[in-house]
């Protein structure tokens, strides 16, 4: 990549967070704007800025349907697209909705023409574009990002955590949640967080989504034979990443 | 003269707002902030959930005042629940909420305000004319976070809160270790209130209702009732239905709200407007030594008296932390049960309100979340039909950095506005 890439941030539906945990690396964050350029990022800059740049992060997801024309758009502007956060990789926190009654939505929505403008499922950036990369998380590891970016401008492949929640925990000598019976998502998730929530005394609740070999069926069984109820455990499930493929056969019966 | 006016996706606020003005003859017939933001359901999406991860998924509502959301959905969900915290869990929760306002209003101040005054695109731009000012932002960024992450994991959704308690607690040695990065940057918040004090401001006032916690249980941040400054009228919360109407207007994803009918502010400048006489007397000695003063009718002076909060929360958090001996205890267990709760919380952009109906497996039956912001937009709107007709003369641009400064002097946040459910619970 040439010397200083062109870097835009955008948003679309989102709590702010991943921004505001951007901000909140303060030294390194300013250290990143001297070996990128950062053309668009309007949280905290005027949109002077309409041109091409070399990566677009993008928070957030598409939530109306005009959401979708930005993306598009933003897409057509970027050569790398990197999804910022679980709601950008999987649709995240608004997804929950997808698993409630559709026909009771039907019913609020046909008075308020703002809900027309809604989309049906909620997802990730990938269901309507190309994204070269997902950083993931609710919200972004800040240090991840830093890696992730200085890899990009050194032009080497970035390299993103494929290990499950359980590496980490195990390395920063976690007393396990599933040897005390209780609900925890750690072995069927994308670690990279440094197992954040389980070092503080919580239960995985899966913010990174579920990896490509993860096991659902098995910590299924396991939750059963620990007498975990059907509810609670779909409720886990859906709270971040309850559209993902990988999930869909645990929550829906 | 008729004319147009258009802000499309305003700048340095929280999420995605446009504006509208529609001027016929040179009279001001229409303005409209449309909230842009797609609507996630908030209030919908905690249905049927348990009581317990409430708080957690109530958090993403908002990235930056997201330890607000946590701490007004546990003091409503605890209500429903029969639980009493302890008082230590209670300081803790306050310094959490400190830590959030204290980070917020200089994120605020140093990178969303203050650019429009120097004529820069972006706070960095500092970097080159006066690193100090950037180095100071980040400075207290970074003090004030640290409070955020010691106390709830990280800065931004907090883990360890949790009903009943804290999950984990810190250490005090890490305790120790705040009260210490607090007190090396005690030169830096004393002026900061001195460079908000001498912006250039519109001159531009419109009387209008003010609201703010004016009694509370312990913490003057978690509030028992609410008292409007105009109407002298003080009310519990547990009847905030009855004085706020929330509406929603079909222009923009975000509802509004009015107090007995009219608009109104809820703000730092709401708190200081009505509590004047109460802040310590560094900060009164501030105020003394500006241009500003208390009460003020003017939004502009937003600005400053997130820069007078500055201070007053900077010394009461110092207090907190200094009077601070962390006890080991458990989070407090809860039982299952019916049951209704409402909290009031003053938060980095006024009050927050959170209400909870639970079934008795303790489960979510109805909810209902108010944001400061949703309180204030209608506010906004009428200040901008006030405001403008005195910068009516200026070229296009000027007026639009005008109004930008005056929405932005509200520092709204958009994510937090447009959370609402469905028709269908509104009319319940």
């Amino acid at each position: 990549m040439k010397a200083k890439p062109l870097v835009g941030i955008y948003a679309l539906t989102s709590c702010s967070g991943c921004q505001v945990t951007l901000l909140g690396l303060e030294e390194k964050f300013l250290q990143l704007t001297e070996i990128t350029e950062i053309k668009y990022f309007p949280l905290i800059k005027e949109r002077l800025y309409d041109g091409r740049v070399d990566v677009a992060f993008i928070e957030g997801t598409v939530i109306r349907k005009e959401e979708i024309e930005t993306l598009r758009d933003i897409r057509k502007k970027a050569k790398i697209l990197v999804a910022l956060g679980t709601c950008a990789t999987f649709g995240g926190i608004a997804s929950i909705r997808d698993f409630e009654d559709k026909a009771k939505v039907m019913t609020c929505v046909y008075p308020n023409p703002l809900f027309l403008d809604s989309v049906h499922n909620v997802r990730g950036l990938d269901c309507y574009v190309k994204v070269d990369y997902a950083l993931r998380g609710c919200p972004i590891v800040g240090e991840e990002f830093v890696r992730f970016t200085t890899d990009l401008v050194l032009g080497k492949k970035p390299v993103v955590v494929e290990e499950p929640v359980c590496v980490e925990c195990r390395r920063n000598k976690n007393i396990c949640f599933l040897l005390k019976k209780k609900q925890c998502l750690g072995p069927l998730i994308y670690g990279g967080c440094n197992s954040i929530c389980i070092n503080e005394g919580r239960p995985c609740y899966g913010c990174r989504g579920p990896m490509k070999e993860a096991n659902l069926d098995a910590l299924m069984r396991l939750f059963k034979r620990y007498g975990i109820p059907f509810s609670s455990i779909r409720n886990s499930l859906t709270v971040f990443a309850g559209t993902s493929k990988r999930y869909r056969r645990g929550v829906l019966r | 003269m008729n004319r147009e006016i258009e802000l499309d996706h305003i700048t340095k606020i929280e999420g995605h707002a446009n504006l509208y003005v529609k001027v016929t003859h040179g009279k001001i017939k229409k303005v409209e902030l449309r909230v842009v933001e797609g609507a996630r359901y908030f209030e919908g999406l905690l249905l049927n959930r348990d009581a317990t991860d409430a708080h957690y998924i109530a958090s993403r509502i908002c990235g930056v005042c997201s330890q607000a959301h946590v701490v007004g959905a546990l003091h409503a969900i605890e209500k429903a629940l029969g639980c009493k915290s302890t008082p230590q869990t209670e300081v803790l929760r306050e310094l959490l909420l400190l830590g959030d306002i204290l980070e917020s209003h200089v994120l605020h101040l140093y990178f969303l305000a203050l650019p429009d005054y120097y004529a820069y695109s972006s706070a960095l731009e500092f970097a080159n004319s006066d690193p100090k000012i950037l180095r100071a932002a980040l400075v207290l960024k970074q003090t004030f976070n640290r409070i955020e992450r010691v106390l709830g994991g990280r800065e931004v959704h907090a883990v360890t809160p949790v009903v009943g308690g804290f999950s984990k607690l810190p250490t005090q040695e890490e305790i120790n270790g705040l009260v210490k990065d607090l007190k090396k940057v005690e030169k830096m918040v004393l002026q900061v209130p001195g460079l908000i004090g001498s912006l250039d401001l519109p001159k531009f006032s419109r009387p209008c209702e003010h609201i703010a916690i004016s009694r509370s249980n312990g913490s003057m941040f978690f509030g028992d009732e609410i008292k409007a400054m105009r109407n002298g009228k003080v009310f519990s919360i547990e009847e905030y239905k009855r004085n706020i109407n929330e509406y929603v207007d079909f222009t923009t994803t975000s509802k509004e709200a009015l107090f007995l009918g009219q608009s109104f502010m809820t703000s730092a400048l709401s708190r200081l407007n009505i509590h004047y006489a109460k802040l310590s007397p560094v900060a009164k000695k501030l105020v003394a030594g500006s241009k500003v003063k208390f009460p003020n009718d003017s939004p502009f002076a937003n600005n400053f008296a997130q820069a007078i909060e500055l201070v007053e929360f900077y010394y009461r958090a110092l207090k907190l932390l200094e009077g601070l001996k962390i006890k080991q205890e458990k989070p407090i267990p809860v039982k299952p049960r019916a049951g209704h709760g409402v909290s009031a919380t003053e938060v980095p952009r006024g009050i927050l309100f959170h209400e909870y109906e639970l079934n008795k497996s303790g489960s979510i039956k109805k909810c209902n979340i108010i944001t400061p912001t949703s309180q204030n937009l209608h506010n906004i709107e009428e200040d901008v039909h006030a405001f403008l007709p005195t910068i009516l003369d200026k070229h296009e641009a000027a007026i639009k950095l005008e109004l930008e400064k005056l929405i932005r002097a509200y520092d709204p946040c958009i994510s937090c506005s447009t959370h609402f459910l469905s028709l269908k619970l509104d009319r319940e």
